[in-house]
């Protein structure tokens, strides 16, 4: 015996795979649609003594031919003859949820069923549906649902068997236009009449679709009718448009919306709508004042974290490579050799690698505020402030994917649509602090200030208001005007640690592959110019050479030729910064390195280190990034901007500080 | 002809509404009404979402590194071509 047909469409996320599984069980068979790399998810279930086919297709919501979902469900409940139609619809949401239903209607389909699932959701939010007078609104049966506990389904499967037997009878409602519509699906009807396709398809179905200026309608008309009819049809259409003054297509679509609106009325209402908890976090969270103040709150919370579980973690490990360095030490007789790999490679890299607690903790307490949904909300509260210094208000997520890296950073801003907006946001990325200039920041905050979180905090802080002002500077020069978009907030969720744990491991491997291979190699350069020709300290090395030249410059803001030296290889890699300053005193890392440098540096002069350091230069792979991105005359621009924004920013602490004696 | 909901929403967002919830105020819709709108009109082409960052694919960095973009869990959308049109 062939077996019925039983089809099920719905929007996406309304519960129907899940009602899917619950009909056919184990009993399924995934496959791809003829043609497309749509899956196709077919199942058998029994009832009665009959087995059915269950069809599960695509979730839609409409049954226009923009997607191939949309147009590989049209085409099996026009063309595939199912015996019966079960629409899912969500309770939640059961006006966007009619709005395929009533597409299924207007294809003259009747065997159809509404299976209302979430009705315990919708009742929490207060939305009472009275399935009686829906079904009776509707036209067709509705079969109340609770697909995740199972409840509703024996009734569901009870309706899907009646009807496959031809024992329910319906008249679904089809929606009503306004007479000016309904006078341009009449007279696009009346063409299409005794043709070939009114035997084939439902003409006031058809007449719609070629209203709405459907390709899959309008390549049927040309098949079928050729292109005279074509013609003639799509010249009324325009002729339509132009008398109306907007476009057919969204005309029908929002008076179809109406027209459920007004159905509804007669079988959903709505009891007081409860606020959720997003609903009263967001009060606060995104407000204009306590928004910003719960803000730094946050990521004052966030670097305090980092830096109260990472210091003794990062100690732990500084003393392993220490060791390391010590037991390797006696097995290397040749000096020269000793010297790079101890002196070299264990304490340049070593003094790196053993940052990456903090880069681990970072990301994730990162992850953590991206999971539960806050970056979202600090997305939504920097987005007025970029505005205000003229950036499009897009331009915020290229901003907050560089406190990662500003490499994917730069290449995001290709989201914005305006050419002139683009090179703004691309000019002010590299100032925000990326995860490898943490690793400096921490550092330097370690060294000179005992960990203090605040002063992390304010050295951001810094960083983003160079951003804004520089945006604000560069948009005079580079004017551009904002384009609409709309931004949607996710709800909160807690996510899971698991997930968190293993997305921060695999984002903080990045640092361990790079301490391997760009800081490995930037650390034996170090170490040559160090000790070539001559040892470091007597003034002739190549690495003091290099230093000294930068060195009167570096003085007006209280840096030494070391500092210039960390400063030019931190270009490769930020991280440099750390591994050349171990390297150019003499191979010395965790306490012992922090005493020799606060012994020769004053915190003023850590301070300005980890704010020059932050501003200025991209590292050579965002620089890249730019130039492709642009062109190498705005990499440039970019780079001698950033060199001249931190010598003045740099230059400013160091004389204000001094005067005031810190 | 009078705008249904599904136009005024559209009109919003064009004219520079950035949020549901602003727009829903304006229409004196729910949140979840003006989001849901939102779905169709980007299912019927009028509205189009904003990727949030390049693929891993077209980074320069994707054999160095695995995937430490911080991305913010929203979805930004903005009109088409088409809407921008109309």
């Amino acid at each position: 015996m062939v077996m019925r047909v039983v089809a099920l469409a719905g929007n996406p996320n309304v519960g129907k795979t899940t009602i899917f599984n619950d009909l056919t069980g184990m009993r399924q068979h995934v496959g791809n649609w003829p043609g497309v790399t749509v899956e196709k998810k077919e199942g058998v279930f029994e009832h009665k003594g009959e087995r059915f086919l269950v069809v599960d297709l695509p979730g839609t919501y409409s049954l226009t031919a923009h997607s191939i979902d949309e147009l590989v469900a049209r085409n099996f409940l026009l063309n595939g003859n199912p015996d019966v139609v079960v629409n899912v619809v969500d309770a939640t949401a059961v006006l966007r949820n009619l709005y395929l239903t009533m597409e299924i209607f207007e294809m003259g389909l009747k065997n159809i069923i509404i299976a209302l699932n979430k009705v315990d959701l919708a009742e929490k939010k207060g939305i009472r549906i009275d399935p009686v007078k829906m079904s009776k609104a509707l036209g067709v049966p509705v079969v109340p649902l609770n697909a995740k506990e199972g409840a509703g389904l024996d009734e569901l499967k009870d309706k899907i068997w009646e009807m496959a037997h031809g024992k329910i009878k319906t008249n679904p409602v089809l929606p009503r236009y306004d007479p000016e519509v309904e006078r341009e699906i009449e007279h696009i009807s009346k063409c299409l009449e005794g043709t070939e396709l009114a035997k084939r398809y439902p003409l006031r179905w058809l007449a719609i679709k070629l209203l709405q200026r459907d390709d899959e309608a309008m390549k049927l008309v040309l098949r079928h009718l050729g292109e005279d009819k074509l013609k003639e049809i799509m010249t009324h259409i325009g002729e339509a448009e132009a008398r109306y003054g907007r476009a057919m297509d969204l005309i029908i679509a929002s008076q179809k919306y109406e027209f459920i609106d007004g159905l509804t009325h007669e079988f959903m209402g709505h009891g007081k709508v409860k606020e959720t908890l997003t609903d009263q976090l967001d009060k606060i969270l995104v407000h204009p004042v306590y928004g910003f103040i719960v803000m730094a709150f946050v990521f004052y919370l966030v670097f305090k974290l980092v830096f109260t579980f990472g210091f003794p973690l990062q100690g732990i490990l500084d003393d392993a490579f220490g060791r390391l360095g010590e037991w390797v030490a006696p097995h290397i007789a040749n000096e020269a050799l000793r010297g790079l790999v101890v002196d070299g490679i264990i304490s340049g890299v070593g003094s790196v690698l053993s940052f990456f607690p903090l880069v681990f903790l970072l990301f994730l307490a990162l992850s953590f505020l991206e999971d539960i949904g806050y970056m979202a909300r600090v997305a939504v509260l920097m987005e007025g402030i970029l505005r205000k210094f003229g950036l499009p208000g897009k331009a915020i997520i290229p901003l907050i994917l560089g406190l990662g890296c500003n490499v994917p950073a730069v290449m995001a801003t290709r989201t914005l649509d305006k050419e002139k907006d683009r090179l703004v946001a691309m000019f002010v990325n590299p100032f925000i602090p990326c995860s490898a200039r943490l690793s400096v920041i921490s550092f330097l905050v370690g060294t000179f200030f005992g960990g203090n979180a605040l002063v992390a905090l304010a050295i951001y802080l810094l960083a983003f208001a160079v951003a804004l002002l520089s945006a604000k500077l560069v948009s005079r020069f580079v004017p551009g005007e904002e384009s609409p978009f709309v931004i949607e907030l996710p709800e909160f969720l807690l996510p899971s640690w698991k997930s968190l744990i293993l997305h921060s491991w695999e984002r903080s491997k990045e640092f361990v592959q790079k301490a391997g291979t760009v800081i490995l190699v930037g650390s034996i350069i170090i170490w040559y110019l160090s000790n070539y020709p001559v040892p470091i300290g007597t003034g002739n090395s190549y690495a003091e050479k290099l230093g000294h030249l930068l060195e009167p410059y570096l003085r007006l803001m209280g840096l030494d030729w070391k500092a210039g030296v960390s400063l030019i290889f931190g270009i490769i890699a930020k991280e440099n910064v750390i591994s050349t300053y171990s390297i150019l005193y003499g191979g010395l890392s965790g306490d012992a390195l922090k005493e020799a440098m606060m012994s020769s540096m004053t915190p003023l002069q850590g301070f300005v280190l980890a704010v020059v350091t932050t501003l200025y230069i991209p590292c050579i792979a965002t620089i890249g990034a730019i130039r492709a991105e642009s062109n190498w005359k705005w990499a440039l621009a970019v780079t001698v901007y950033m060199i001249t924004v931190a010598s003045i920013v740099g230059i400013f602490i160091w004389q204000v500080g001094t005067a005031l004696g810190l | 002809m009078k705008m249904g909901k599904m136009e005024e929403v559209l009109r919003l967002i064009k004219e520079g509404k950035r949020f549901p919830g602003d727009i829903a105020r304006e229409l004196g819709i729910t949140v979840e009404e003006v989001e849901g709108i939102i779905e169709l009109l980007k299912s019927l082409g009028y509205i189009e979402e904003i990727e949030q960052g390049p693929s891993c694919e077209t980074c320069p960095l994707r054999r160095i590194c695995y995937g430490k973009c911080i991305v913010p869990r929203l979805k930004v959308l903005k009109p088409s071509f088409k809407a921008l049109e109309e």
